[in-house]
């Protein structure tokens, strides 16, 4: 297959690669770019562990063909801190012990970011239903609510 | 195994800017190409080997596939709206039934999903088929010989089948607005079951009534004897019953558990449809 030229900005960087019409984004994050943080964990769309926001939106890269989002701003768990400084959402994640093998976590505060955008103020029940593409085999989700809706706080401060 | 870690196929990729260049490709390819929306059915069949396209035309790089406008009494809504933008379309404020239908969608999906690829996929499932179904929503389809209009039972032909021509790529989804009277409902229970509901009343009587299943049947549809069962009859428990059994015959028998949350549904849902007609 004919590769094609394509240019992202990923995680606020500039980036032209050369890629073939088959290749994935995760894979193209992972392997080209080394941004190993978004994760393969299905493939299928089941697990959410490779989101990522594409122009701001969470989608699921394991599902997206790298040539579809040619000229796209990409950003990655890695692109998250400002200089050195955990995001908020971070922050919280740690804070409340979201966090156990940390697997599945890359994805979700990820898609906690897009949520965040598009609702700055989500309800538990909101929270909880942006979580239902994400499987986590670890926390049982409590402090994981519990994480997005504090920093949900934090960010409302400004 | 199959290794959904990549993509294995490999397949000539085509990025059309326009309608005409989509479907002159179509007419070349048909048979052995696919249309690429939002891929989030796409690329998992393809993954998983249930398709093999040689060809794939992405239509995400046309713009006008992509809007949403309000054309006489009707809004018209591109095939490659995704989920979220209908979600924040004011104009599809005033079809708060599909809304409603959209909400159990995980926020990735709604990013990614077309209203196109949805209709396309055709499975019985889908979110917006029960919803349309009962809009009496209709599609215009394009190809290199022509555009056809189709109203949209007629598209969903079988489980993941549509009446569509290999050749053919879906443009647009007109929706019809309803009569301000007309009260609406939409229910379902996961996957399993899924019901959509129009009524318009006068006083205690059903003037008007549309019903559509969806989940875990062959394939979503307006249930029309259950229709004829509540229009023209005064709007009670044993009318309401009388209708259930008959959208309840539409469930394969030996499926115990649907057949028996879809008693439990339908009346609600009914119920909610007829308390907001006026
Ligand atoms: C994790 C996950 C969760 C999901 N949840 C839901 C859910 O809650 N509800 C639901 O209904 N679906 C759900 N889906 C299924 C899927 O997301 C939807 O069916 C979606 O609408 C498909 O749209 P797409 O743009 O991604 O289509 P694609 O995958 O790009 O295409 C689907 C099919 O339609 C064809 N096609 C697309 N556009 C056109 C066109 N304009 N003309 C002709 N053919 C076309 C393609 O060739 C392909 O065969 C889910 C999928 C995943 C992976
Ligand atoms: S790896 Fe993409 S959803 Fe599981
Ligand atoms: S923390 Fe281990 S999978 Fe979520």
């Amino acid at each position: 297959m004919e590769e094609r030229k394509i240019r992202l900005k990923v995680n606020g960087k500039d980036c032209e690669l050369s890629v073939k019409p088959n290749e994935l984004l995760l894979n193209v994050l992972r392997n080209k770019l080394g941004l190993t943080g978004t994760k393969y964990g299905c493939g299928t769309g089941d697990c959410g562990a490779c989101t990522v926001l594409i122009n701001n939106e969470p989608r699921l890269s394991c599902l997206t063909l790298a040539v579809t989002v040619d000229g796209a701003e990409i950003t990655t768990v890695e692109g998250l801190a400002t200089n050195g400084k955990l995001h908020p959402i971070q922050e919280a994640f740690v804070k409340h012990g979201a966090i156990q093998c940390g697997f599945c976590i890359p994805g979700i505060v990820i898609m906690a970011k897009g949520l965040l955008d598009i609702n700055p103020n989500p309800t538990v029940e909101e929270i909880k239903e942006a979580l239902k593409g994400h499987l986590c085999r670890c926390t049982g989700y409590i402090n994981i609510i519990k994480a997005i809706k504090a920093a949900a706080l934090e960010m409302s401060k400004g | 195994m199959v290794n959904t870690r990549i993509l294995a196929s490999e397949f000539e990729y085509f990025e059309p800017r326009t309608i005409n260049e989509a479907v002159n490709l179509l007419a070349k390819y048909g048979q052995e190409a696919r249309v690429l929306a939002g891929g989030s059915d796409l690329i998992v069949d393809m993954k998983v080997e249930k398709v093999n396209p040689k060809y794939l035309i992405y239509i995400g790089k046309i713009p006008e596939l992509r809007s949403i406008a309000k054309v006489g009494n009707e809004v018209v809504v591109g095939a490659n709206a995704t989920f979220f933008d209908l979600i924040k379309s004011p104009l599809l404020q005033s079809f708060p039934i599909l809304l409603e239908a959209l909400k159990s969608i995980q926020l990735e999906i709604k990013m990614m999903g077309t209203i196109g690829g949805n209709i396309c996929s055709a499975a019985p499932t889908a979110s917006t088929a029960t919803p349309l179904l009962v809009l009496n929503a209709w599609v215009k389809v394009v190809s290199a010989r022509g555009s056809r209009t189709i109203p949209i039972e007629k598209v969903y032909v079988g489980n993941r089948k549509t009446s569509l021509a290999p050749d053919e790529l879906l443009t647009e989804i007109h929706l019809p607005v309803l009569d301000s009277r007309y009260g609406t409902a939409f229910g379902e229970i996961k996957t399993k079951i899924k019901f959509a509901v129009v009524i318009g009343r006068r006083g205690d009587v059903c003037e008007h009534c549309r019903i559509a299943i969806g989940g875990d049947v062959e394939v979503a549809k307006r249930v029309e004897k259950a229709e004829k069962l509540l229009e023209g009859k005064v709007f009670n428990e044993r009318a309401i019953e009388e209708a259930c059994d008959a959208v309840v015959e539409e469930i394969d028998p030996d499926n115990w558990y649907v057949r028996e949350v879809a008693k439990y549904l339908f009346p609600k849902v009914v119920w909610e449809a007829w308390e907001k007609a006026r």
